[in-house]
């Protein structure tokens, strides 16, 4: 085979197998690009599954079995705060990833950049209250659940536990924290490069 | 839109083409391909700015796609890759099978290359200097010549 030969097939090939796209589909792959960092601070699919099997239990639990009142309420009180929470959640992911088409991309990051920055500041002003609440709600379920079963305090209930959830919610913090600076970075290069073309 | 949006989707429409070529000899699964096209118009828009010389942005693309393909391909090691080629239209079917059938060996040979040595061939076939290969890949241009004279010997035996 010559060398042409190669380059012949490589262009005759290449020619004949690539689709390109139209500029109307290369704006929407920018728009999915800024989407793509959005995603970072919101629930993935195996998040998404852990909270509806979650839900799933709690409400297969209150039905199926033969719970004292404590118990249901116990129950129906986790159920409502974490479908409260996962509703914020997604409604927010849901508008951030929106985008109308025909809008401008610079317009559209700039109300991200907005949202995330207004995040951002509210996370850093209640900061201790956020995650004191949690991690109270978190041992007022256990504390609550131990008293209404009648578990007698161990050294998993009164150490252990506790700790892990400290450590729990100070990991989450850390992360969202991390990814939520982050994406504001790469959403505001991306608003740059509308600046600068 | 604003004009500099518009600016740069145009360069990105008639420079895509890069890309796709690009993402032929690295990714074989229309889903990575897809993935990495939109990875490298994200690396495009970041480092536009930086672009000195915009009205031959060839060489720029190439770069930027090239690299991106290889960080991907180095950092997503569960890439799938498919045995065919999309299906195409021509109006003669042998003709078609066998122009197919030839440029399926040949990125069936590409895909046995290292990575380097795949981006070199694509710029190579795409008809570069050894001086411009040399600036995109960053390496000297006699290097460049001894690697491509071993890499067609290379092609070629495969395609015996």
């Amino acid at each position: 085979m010559e060398t042409n030969d190669i380059k012949n097939i490589w262009n005759e090939g290449a020619e004949k197998n690539i689709n390109p796209y139209s500029e109307e589909e290369l704006s929407k792959i920018i728009v999915k690009s800024a989407r793509k960092s959005i995603m970072a601070i919101y629930p993935g699919t195996i998040f998404r599954l852990v909270v509806i099997a979650i839900i799933v239990y709690i409400v297969a639990r209150m039905i199926l079995t033969n719970q004292n009142l404590e118990m249901k309420l116990l129950d129906t009180c986790a159920l409502i705060i974490l479908s409260i929470s996962y509703f914020i959640w997604e409604r927010s992911a849901y508008k951030m990833r929106k985008f109308t088409n025909g809008k401008p991309i610079k317009e559209w990051l700039e109300y991200r950049i907005k949202e995330l920055e207004k995040g951002i500041n509210f996370n850093t002003k209640y900061n201790w209250a956020i995650y004191g609440c949690s991690f109270l709600c978190a041992i007022g379920y256990y504390v609550f659940y131990q008293i209404i079963t009648n578990i007698k305090p161990n050294i998993l209930s009164v150490i252990v536990i506790p700790i892990g959830i400290i450590i729990y919610l100070l990991i989450v913090r850390y992360r969202l924290n991390q990814n939520y600076r982050k994406t504001l970075e790469e959403l505001k290069d991306l608003y740059k490069q509308c600046d600068c073309l | 839109m604003k004009s500099n949006q518009k600016e740069f989707l145009k360069i990105l429409s008639a420079y895509q083409i890069i890309i796709h070529k690009v993402n032929q000899i690295y990714f074989k699964s229309q889903m990575d391909k897809d993935d990495n096209f939109q990875e490298v118009v994200y690396q495009l828009w970041r480092t536009f700015p930086l672009l000195q010389n915009k009205s031959k942005p060839a060489s720029w693309f190439y770069s930027v796609a090239i690299n991106t393909s290889i960080s991907k391909i180095r950092k997503d090691s569960r890439l799938k890759f498919c045995d065919k080629l999309p299906d195409t239209e021509e109006t003669n079917p042998d003709e078609l099978l066998e122009r197919n059938e030839n440029y399926q060996r040949l990125i069936n040979a590409l895909h046995e290359l290292n990575e380097i040595d795949r981006s070199i061939m694509l710029l190579y076939m795409e008809g570069y200097s050894y001086d411009e290969i040399a600036e995109i890949v960053g390496t000297s241009n006699s290097n460049i010549g001894i690697k491509i004279h071993r890499l067609k010997n290379q092609l070629q035996k495969q395609f015996k």
